[in-house]
């Protein structure tokens, strides 16, 4: 039951607790030993009952709820000392039920108003020490008994509002992580609605500039004098590795901030890698480079997201491109322990030992690739790892002269049952 | 074959257009998504490509409401946008895009071939 339901029939319920209470004082202590004369039971059960009826009535109609709380105790006091006078033959320790609005006015109720009913509680207790003894002074077994009563009712308002106090604490610090949290994800919010908007503002010219310029490229728009060509061409890869860029670069930024969400599927990598291999094969030939994929046996399918690690495989793909002026480049799997490990391996001009480290940075090339080509965005290998990281995976690169062979390695793995808390 | 293109900067509607227009296809320019629901239903086009982000109509609402109109809820229509596929391609999907291209990503001769296919299947 949640607590708003328990605020709403909370009345109800200790009225009911109380005529209950009421009912079993006159029943079971006044009417078999006849103190009272029956007839007058009724009318005095009756007026009791009223008078708490209209009470409550009184104090949750006017009063909100600290006062409330407040005259609702001191009410539950004065009950309670009624009870306990009636059952005082019963045994002595019935006073503990005083624990119970007491303990409920150190939860609710500020220190001082919880101390003031604990005082009240303290003087029923005197009360009854005095009430119950036929001398002025009472027996000192009973002075004893009312003063360890009474220092065991103030114990219990000091422990609950001890307690009080700790569960404010903690329910302020929770309330507390919930706004930041909130905080948060409206910050998170509000950068991808600026990330979407801004990759549309850089993009919307762009795109106009690449349709024309590929037209140009294509010669769609007339023929071209070579030297026309040969500056249509320029701009047209230029304009693509623009493209490239500004997609690379809103791709850290969502990561980095936290926007970006994986879409986390079943996916065939073997497919995934067939795919990828035949659509490079078929937008950018190289004659003196051969790509290819090695064939496996069988392939579980792994929880990923295709379209970001097939931006991975694009971008391992290209980068291997740049290393190898001439010879081959072959992609493998393999899935060991609920790991997949795909390994691109060229012969191109490899790496040096001391750069391995420092490929996966942004804007980082090794020295051989700086005489080679310079075409790239610089960030590709950054994003893959970015991508693989968000899979809970690794990435690396290694050079192959340890096999004793050209070129080099780049290779990332990935648990086959990822489950990122930020995926979907 | 008829292609129907929505989209509010002009520019892009002028390239795609010269685009298809040489591929010997008939192009139908709409600005905003009001005028390209009425051409859709006087013209018929075969595929529509509809930008997202527009003024006052965006592209998305302009979506939801062709696939409720009967007379043109059976065109496929590819959202040709620069708003990132994260951004808008899931509820795309759902109001039952038949393609999400981004445009600087898309140069007009893959968004033509995915525009023939999509005829070819029709």
């Amino acid at each position: 039951m949640s607590f708003s339901k328990v605020h709403r029939y909370e009345g109800i319920v200790e009225i009911f607790t109380w005529v209950i209470i009421i009912l079993v004082i006159f029943f079971v202590r006044f009417l078999p030993q006849r103190l009272i004369d029956n007839d007058h039971v009724y009318y005095l059960i009756g007026a009791i009952i009223s008078f708490i009826l209209l009470y409550y009535l009184i104090i949750y109609k006017y009063f909100n709820r600290p006062y409330r709380i407040y005259l609702k105790t001191i009410a539950d006091i004065v009950l309670i000392g009624v009870l306990i006078h009636v059952l005082k033959d019963y045994g002595q320790y019935f006073f503990a039920l005083y624990f119970l609005p007491i303990a409920a006015a150190a939860l609710e109720l500020e220190f001082i108003n919880a101390l003031i009913i604990a005082t009240i509680a303290s003087v029923f207790v005197a009360f009854e020490v005095f009430l119950g003894s036929q001398e002025l002074l009472p027996p000192t077994s009973q002075l004893y008994q009312g003063a360890w009563q009474i220092g065991l009712i103030l114990l219990m308002t000091i422990f609950c509002r001890a307690l009080a106090l700790q569960i404010r604490q903690e329910r302020s610090e929770k309330e507390e992580a919930q706004t930041r949290q909130k905080a948060l994800e409206e910050e998170a919010a509000r950068q991808k609605e600026f990330l979407s908007l801004t990759s549309h503002q850089l993009y919307t010219p762009l795109s106009i500039i690449r349709g024309f310029v590929s037209m140009l490229h294509e010669e769609k728009l007339g023929k071209l004098s070579p030297k026309q060509k040969d500056a249509a061409d320029e701009i047209y890869i230029s304009t693509k590795r623009m493209v490239a860029l500004v997609s690379e670069l809103l791709s850290i930024s969502r990561i980095q901030s936290g926007t970006f969400e994986l879409k986390l599927a079943p996916t065939d990598i073997f497919e995934l890698i067939k795919k990828t291999v035949d659509e490079f094969n078929q937008g950018r030939p190289k004659e003196n480079v051969q790509l290819f994929y090695n064939r496996v046996a069988r392939i579980e399918p792994i929880q990923i997201d295709a379209d970001k690690i097939r931006n991975v495989l694009y971008n391992l793909i290209d980068n291997a491109f740049k290393y190898t002026p001439k010879g081959k480049i072959s992609i493998s799997c393999e899935q060991k322990n609920d790991t997949t490990t795909v390994k691109v391996i060229d012969e191109g001009v490899g790496i040096k030992d001391e750069d391995i480290e420092k490929l996966f940075q942004p804007f980082f090339r090794g020295k051989n690739i700086l005489e080679l080509d310079n075409k790239g965005t610089g960030l590709g290998l950054y994003v893959a790892r970015l991508i693989i990281e968000k899979h809970g995976g690794k990435i690396w690169g290694e050079s192959n002269s340890q096999a004793g062979r050209k070129g080099s390695t780049f290779a990332f793995s990935i648990p086959n049952n990822f489950n990122s808390p930020g995926g979907k | 074959m008829k292609v129907l293109i929505i989209d509010d900067e002009k520019g892009i509607i002028k390239m795609y257009s010269e685009y298809f227009k040489m591929a010997g296809m008939q192009t139908l320019e709409a600005s905003d998504g009001t005028t390209g629901i009425k051409l859709a239903k006087e013209q018929k086009p075969d595929v529509i490509l509809l930008d997202i982000i527009m003024p006052r109509y965006n592209g998305l609402d302009v979506l939801k409401d062709i696939k409720a109109d009967e007379e043109i809820k059976n065109i496929p229509v590819f959202l040709l946008t620069n708003l990132p596929q994260e951004s808008s391609g899931g509820k795309a999907k759902e109001l039952g895009a038949a393609g999400y291209l981004v445009k600087a990503e898309n140069e007009p001769k893959m968004v033509l071939d995915v525009i023939r296919g999509a005829a070819a299947n029709k």
